[in-house]
């Protein structure tokens, strides 16, 4: 399918375009990418951005861009992702720098959530968060989901928190 | 949906069908010219990032089906970290020696001015895949002396412009 646009309070989630690429690359390479296996070069950055463009041809779910409505600013990316090497279908989100703290990651995360408990089969999704990423934790826990201390994880280090259909 | 056709082979969007082989080719020394071996973690995001091309630009990697599924794959591409759009070819061990990938790319040069108005077409190709500049030589591309901004082992072959 098609990726779709979501709206939430203050935030429009768009389908990802080439021109984010350049926000995105220099996230990717910077140390915050530590929390997602990087920092990362241009090469990796590139095949991670069209693997998440892909994910709505290949699995139907897959990433969104956070545009804030009011300023057309594109804030971070919210996505559902899936494929050989996730256990289970994950929720992940990251904001650019300088846009935390103001709870845009949860409302995003949020309205994907939702989205996916409608138009997909599943009973729960999961989101895997660094140990150490204290501020990714805390959108999970505003989110009622829960901590899954057996739930097969990519990464031993991860942890897992497991969002359930119809809430917490 | 986007789908060309040759004597012996269909050019189709990848799917997920196509991953195994996509992904046992990449972790073979088959890939040593085209950055592998590499394991599943990582070639995944060139499988994935192959279909997402499509949507940013109109234009990608197509996987070849032989009939029985993915011999190998071949397409056009603009990576941010290449200067020219290339087109690229990877035939699988089994399909290797029969003309696939020349069968393929010609069509995907004949198919080139509808979906970009690129005015060159490279090849990158490393100074050891003798293979591969054997299939540019087929397809009337030639040598252009200069090595890849992007990899000083590449060398860029240019190919003939086609009319659109």
């Amino acid at each position: 399918m098609l990726a779709p646009t979501l709206q939430s309070q203050r935030l429009v989630l768009r389908p990802m375009r080439d021109d984010d690429f350049a926000a995105y690359e220099a996230l990717m390479a910077s140390p915050r990418a530590a929390y997602m296996g990087g920092p990362h070069d241009r090469r990796a950055a590139w095949g991670m951005f069209c693997s998440d463009v892909a994910g709505w041809a290949i699995f139907g779910h897959g990433a969104l861009m956070l545009e804030h409505r009011e300023t057309g600013e594109t804030l971070g990316q919210v996505g559902l992702n899936a494929g050989p090497l996730f256990p289970e279908t994950e929720l992940g989100w990251f904001l650019y720098d300088g846009r935390e703290g103001a709870g845009f990651a949860t409302e995003a995360a949020v309205a994907l959530r939702d989205w996916a408990f409608a138009q997909l089969p599943l009973d729960s999704l999961v989101s895997y968060t660094d140990a150490a990423n204290a501020a990714s934790r805390k959108v999970a826990e505003r989110m009622g989901a829960i901590e899954d201390a057996d739930a097969p994880r990519p990464d031993p280090e991860d942890v897992v928190y497991r969002h359930h259909r119809g809430g917490a | 949906m986007i789908e060309l056709q040759t004597s012996r082979l269909t050019l189709r969007l990848p799917m997920l069908a196509d991953w195994p082989a996509y992904r046992d080719f990449y972790a073979s020394d088959a890939a040593k010219h085209i950055g592998g071996p590499l394991p599943a973690v990582r070639s995944w995001y060139y499988f994935a990032g192959d279909r997402g091309h499509w949507d940013l630009h109109g234009f990608g990697w197509f996987t070849l089906d032989d009939g029985r599924g993915a011999v190998g794959t071949c397409g056009l591409h603009i990576p941010p970290h290449h200067a020219d759009v290339e087109i690229g070819w990877n035939v699988y061990g089994a399909g290797q020696g029969k003309g696939y990938a020349t069968e393929a790319a010609r069509a995907v040069l004949d198919w080139a001015p509808s979906v970009t108005d690129a005015q060159r077409i490279v090849s990158y190709i490393d100074r050891g895949n003798t293979a591969s500049k054997r299939v540019a030589e087929k397809l009337g591309a030639d040598f252009t002396g200069e090595m890849a901004a992007h990899d000083p082992d590449c060398e860029v072959w240019l190919h003939q412009r086609r009319a659109a």
